[in-house]
């Protein structure tokens, strides 16, 4: 196992690429750089299964989730479905902004994202006090220890959305951004709409779908 | 016969998984794992049916767990290697390394105990019972603290050839946030977050398998560079700083 792969990461090393240039003109775009897909549909495929858990809990006890589920704040559960797709048309924009070199506008749309993303973690714990002060707990039944426990991993997953923007918006005031920095930047955008995803198919089976 | 020695590392990291596996699953019977909501009663008593099992395969792991050693080494090694001196990450890299056997053997310790006198008491062969559940399932801070780590380290590595590829970062980055749920073990006995659960054990249990292979191999591609830049820096005479 030795010298084979010392001698091809010397040829590596004597041809001196540079990183590969992120999609030449004329092909189409993915945005960010291939590697941060694995993260994005990784964690798509396991919210996959988390989803699919509960329909499988549900279609235990149907009556049980039904009855649960008309006791859920479903203003709530909207205002923080238009908070989010909000924030993505702010993180859409903002991207736009940092292509065409508008760091000011770049910068107050991320603002503007990070504020959504904010209100939508003080909007639930407004909702989750509330559920617990009416006695709604996950130790209740099925529904609201999933309910909890689906909400509380995609809020866990706002935390860190957060913190990407945050991340963005460091890079966004920079005068001028290199290739891999751009495909940084694009790929922490894809990370929040990620979010946004996984609480559009979260909202409506949890609080919708009877 | 660095090279050899470092992929040898490598390699034995991802055997000890298997070991892990062999120990656990097959030969102590701990994994599927039992379920949080037994009584105390239950509980002891897959201890008295599985005695031996569990001797015998805990036994191996207390032994054999310290040989995840030199694949951490390997680990901080070529962290230290982006950061170009021992600073803050790879130094972390190696004190949390130096926790990562003792989450195995540690937890062992505890089964073992509860397995050595199963006669006993049932309360407390269901407390060291949950003691060996709460060190090898919810401890988890240590693993996602060096993979978070390691995933900075990946992109911020600006060298010609990097040690690692970029994809390899966000990959860290996704076995992190599956890592995590595991710590919430503590305030469950039933459901997908408790022990036995899916979000908290199977998933964690089937990331952590596959970042163990997935690292191996980066680990031993990150050999092979580093092998080919010291022949490089031979042939110019350039020498590495001491650090």
């Amino acid at each position: 196992m030795g010298t084979g792969g010392v001698s091809q990461a010397a040829a590596r090393l004597a041809a001196k690429p540079g990183r590969a240039p992120q999609g030449s003109s004329g092909d189409r775009h993915v945005p960010g750089e291939p590697g941060v897909w694995i993260l994005l549909f990784g964690d798509m495929l396991v919210f996959g299964v988390f989803f699919a858990t509960f329909m499988y809990q549900r279609s235990l006890a149907p009556e049980l989730f039904d009855e649960s589920r008309q006791t859920l704040s479903i203003g709530i559960g909207l205002a923080n479905t238009l908070i989010l797709l909000t924030s993505s048309l702010f993180v859409v924009t903002a991207i736009r902004a940092i292509r065409s070199s508008q760091r000011l506008a770049a910068r107050w749309l991320l603002v503007g994202a990070l504020a959504c993303g904010l209100a939508f973690v003080g909007l639930k714990v407004v909702e989750y006090t509330a559920k617990v002060n009416e006695g709604h707990t996950p130790n209740q039944n099925a529904f609201y220890l999933y309910y909890f426990i689906l909400t509380g991993l995609h809020l866990f997953h706002v935390f860190i959305g957060i913190v990407v923007l945050v991340l963005l918006l460091t890079q966004a005031g920079k005068p001028d951004l290199s290739v891999n920095r751009m495909a940084f930047v694009e790929g922490g955008a894809c990370f929040w709409h990620l979010v946004d995803l996984l609480w559009i198919v979260l909202f409506p089976l949890l609080y919708l779908v009877s | 016969m660095h090279v050899t020695i470092e992929k040898a590392a490598a390699w034995l990291g991802l055997a000890m998984v298997g070991g892990f596996l062999v120990m656990f699953w097959f030969i102590a019977g701990l994994i599927p794992p039992m379920n949080p909501s037994d009584s105390a009663q239950q509980t002891a008593q897959i201890y008295v049916d599985k005695e031996w099992r569990i001797r015998i395969g805990l036994a191996l792991m207390i032994l054999f767990a310290w040989l995840f050693a030199p694949f951490f080494a390997l680990l901080s090694r070529q962290v230290r290697r982006i950061e170009g001196y021992w600073g803050v990450m790879s130094l972390t890299q190696v004190m949390l390394s130096v926790t990562f056997p003792f989450g195995f053997s540690l937890c062992a310790l505890f089964a073992v105990a509860a397995a050595y006198r199963p006669e006993r008491n049932p309360d407390v062969t269901q407390a060291l019972n949950d003691m060996f559940w709460f060190i090898f399932v919810g401890l988890v801070g240590p693993l996602i603290t060096q993979v978070v780590i390691l995933a900075f380290c990946v992109f911020i590595d600006k060298r010609e050839v990097p040690s690692f590829p970029r994809w390899f970062g966000y990959f860290n980055i996704w076995y992190a946030i599956l890592g995590v749920p595991g710590c919430a073990i503590y305030l469950f006995k039933s459901g997908p977050l408790a022990w036995n659960g899916l979000f908290a054990f199977w998933i964690p249990l089937t990331a952590f398998t596959i970042w163990m292979i997935v690292t191996t191999v980066m680990l031993v591609k990150a050999v092979d560079v580093e092998a080919a830049e010291r022949e490089s820096n031979a042939a110019e005479r350039v020498w590495e700083p001491a650090a």
